[in-house]
């Protein structure tokens, strides 16, 4: 009689001993299925926070350090201005290119001005919105000053904070960059209420009070521009004063704001801030940025904010090492119960063992028909908790992933514009528009059961049932016959 | 029953120990076997009997292929085993019969049989009183002497010429002892089998042809 029929007729007819077998692995094997797909899913949680953070450091000046910077009188007043070379688009060109790692970069330095028609006879219309907190609304109440909107001068907006983190989206015209001229992005509910399309023209200026205290007219101030691009904010978003912000804010050019407002361009961009394409490369590339000779011993300050990243992260990391963790101890102690258990199977069925080898049957057919039980029951329990584990993988998952998310919401960095998922898109301007992003996010992500955790379930767990009956049959392949007719006696 | 024993067999030794020497590793120098000389013949029954102890278990492991001697040799059909042969005597050359029957109890009879070989169960069965009913019942619902029964065409089911059963009617009573000796006796005379039977019972050995007593190692032949 072939093995594996001695080993169908005693799964049929011990039934008992082969439903507690099937329960084993059943247990065991849903139990390693569910916490495998549960890393599987906190790792992808991982992956999606890193990518949709990405990794950014900005270079500016060192404004810690004043032997760099130098008083300067503008009209009435005076300001205090960086003395070293500006920030150019050059200069993030020579780094794109220089650095590996480096994804891509805009200078940006912003002002506010005032967005009116071409000939300046009528302002635009604003997008409304509430006041922040500040006292700002009320100290220009009355004034044009009132009627301000942020304007972006960029060396590329598809390297723009608020661009490349997801917080505006290009939806119509182009990208700006230093070659654009006089082109503008502008929202689309700004465009909308003003009826502006790409190729339209408007015209900004500063405000009057601004051009007052710089003593110029300012009609001199104002420069016509060209809307190149159509953005839409991907949440809303609120500033000191309603027209400030992102719904009216205006995205263009170096030059454009020279215009309005003279020696920007002399001076260069507040800050330039890079992309790179993993944050955990951020340590190197920071280094050789600071070693460029466009950059050393030239009273810049190069720096890499990794704590949104890790805020972030860490809650997930947390729970990617206790699953890790349940994973391999469920594999290891599952590993460990089916031994024992198949030892004491084989001790048991020693007298079988005995009878079989008696009549003349290899220690082989015995041991392949033990193999053969084990591999059958396996397989049916392994198929069995596929789904069971596909249930409670989605059902903790949820609770165990939801909770992390929570932790990571309410776990922002400090400074900067801070959104409920903790992103800093801006630091270092205080008047920027901060966004309120909805609660779903990159840790929102469906528990499944893969193809690969299943295959891995069906090699793992086939590999570690056949070790634990080889090994629990090694006492019966090292008996002698002598020894087996004595177990029968 | 035929009563004259040297008119049984056929001369041909299916089993032979040739100056054989055994002892316990553990205990060395206490000789179990020391020297003995035995020729088992094809369709002869022996009882090997003796005080418990004596070594007559010990006998029967090492004309199975179960042990191998200090010293000596043990053949099959003339040739002396090797220990590469062991594996092979045991499959082809002997089949066992133990006191506690000895099947598998998730199988029923029929398929206890089939174990051993690829004749039909069911005669093999029938030729020792096992019905066609009960052959396809579970073994455990069967009698101890019914077991036997079933034991015992388990070993006629095979090719092996030499019967080797360790205390076969031990556990039985009188009437069923009776009727397995019958069995084995049968095993002899009509298929031409060598039974070696270790036994402690007299009426066994009564019906043996031969008998051998193994005394302080050595082997002695009573009848």
């Amino acid at each position: 009689m072939p093995f594996p029929r001695r080993a169908l007729l005693y799964l049929a007819r011990k039934r008992g001993k082969t439903l507690t077998l099937l329960a084993l692995l059943f247990v065991v094997a849903a139990l390693a299925l569910t916490s495998w797909s549960i890393r599987g899913a906190a790792q992808t949680a991982q992956l999606n926070v890193r990518q949709a953070l990405g990794g950014t450091f900005t270079v500016e000046p060192d404004s810690s350090n004043m032997s760099n910077w130098g008083s300067s009188s503008v009209g009435s007043g005076s300001q205090i201005t960086f003395q070293g070379d500006p920030l150019t688009a050059d200069f993030v060109r020579e780094v794109v290119e220089g650095v590996d790692g480096v994804r891509g970069g805009s200078g940006s330095v912003s002002n506010v001005l005032i967005p009116e028609t071409t000939d300046g006879s009528a302002a635009l219309e604003l997008v409304e919105g509430a006041d922040g907190d500040s006292s700002l609304a009320a100290a220009y109440a009355g004034d044009d000053f009132g009627r301000t909107v942020q304007f972006y001068a960029v060396s590329d907006s598809a390297f723009d904070s608020y661009f490349a983190n997801g917080y505006l989206r290009l939806v119509d015209g182009e990208p700006v960059t230093e070659d654009s001229g006089d082109g503008v992005l502008v929202s689309r509910e700004f465009a909308e209420k003003n009826g502006l399309a790409v190729g339209d023209e408007f015209s900004v200026r500063r405000a009057t009070v601004h051009a007052q205290m710089a003593g110029i007219d300012v009609e001199d101030t104002r420069t016509r521009v060209r809307v190149a691009g159509v953005f839409e904010p991907t949440a809303k978003s609120q500033a000191d004063l309603a027209s400030w912000s992102m719904d009216n804010a205006i995205f263009g050019t170096i030059s454009t704001l020279d215009h309005a407002r003279e020696g920007t361009a002399e001076q260069g961009y507040d800050r330039v801030t890079f992309q790179v394409d993993d944050p955990a490369e951020l340590g190197r590339i920071t280094g050789e940025v600071e070693g460029l000779d466009a950059l050393a011993g030239k009273g810049y300050l190069v720096s890499a904010d990794t704590s949104d990243v890790d805020a972030v992260s860490a809650p997930l990391e947390n729970m990617d090492r206790l699953v890790t963790a349940l994973a391999a101890a469920s594999v290891a102690v599952g590993a460990v119960v089916l031994y024992l258990v198949l030892s004491g199977r084989v001790r048991d069925r020693l007298h079988e063992s005995g009878v079989l080898l008696s009549l003349g049957l290899s220690r082989a057919s015995v041991v392949g028909q033990y193999l053969c039980e084990v591999l059958l029951v396996a397989a049916v329990a392994f198929a069995l908790a596929v789904p069971a584990s596909s249930l409670a993988a989605r059902t903790m998952g949820d609770a165990l992933l939801g909770s992390a998310s929570e932790s990571v919401q309410t776990g922002g960095g400090d400074g900067g514009v801070s959104t409920a998922d903790g992103v800093s898109t801006v630091s270092g301007d205080p008047f920027a528009p901060t966004f309120e992003v909805d609660g779903a996010s990159f840790t929102d992500i469906e528990v499944e059961v893969g193809p690969t955790s299943v295959a891995a379930l069906f090699g793992v767990g086939i590999g570690v049932s056949a070790a634990a009956v080889l090994l629990a049959s090694l006492p019966l392949r090292r008996m002698g016959p002598r020894e087996i007719l004595s177990t029968l006696s | 029953m035929e009563k004259n024993p040297e008119a049984r067999g056929s001369g041909a030794p299916a089993l032979e120990l040739r100056d054989v020497t055994y002892a316990y590793a553990s205990r060395p120098r206490l000789k179990i076997l020391n020297g003995v000389s035995a020729s088992f013949e094809e369709g002869v029954m022996y009882a090997v009997v003796g005080p418990s102890g004596c070594g007559k278990s010990t006998l029967l492991s090492l004309l199975g292929g179960l042990d191998v001697p200090v010293s000596g040799e043990v053949a099959a059909a003339g040739a002396p085993l090797g220990r590469g042969d062991l594996a092979r005597h045991r499959r082809e050359n002997v089949a066992f019969v133990f006191q506690g029957y000895n099947l598998v109890d998730y199988l029923t009879p029929a398929e206890n049989v089939a174990l051993a070989t690829r004749l039909p169960a069911l005669p093999l069965l029938e030729k020792v009183g096992i019905s066609a009913e009960d052959a396809r019942r579970s073994v455990l619902a069967l009698s101890g002497g019914q077991q036997q029964r079933v034991a015992i065409a388990r070993a006629l089911g095979s090719d092996a010429r030499a019967l080797l059963c360790d205390e076969p009617t031990g556990s039985l009573d009188e009437d069923t002892a009776d009727e397995i000796a019958d069995l084995l006796v049968r095993a002899a005379h009509e298929e031409g089998r060598c039974v070696v039977a270790v036994t402690h019972s007299r009426d066994l050995a009564r019906r043996a042809d031969r008998v051998l007593r193994l005394k302080r190692g050595r082997l002695v032949r009573e009848r």
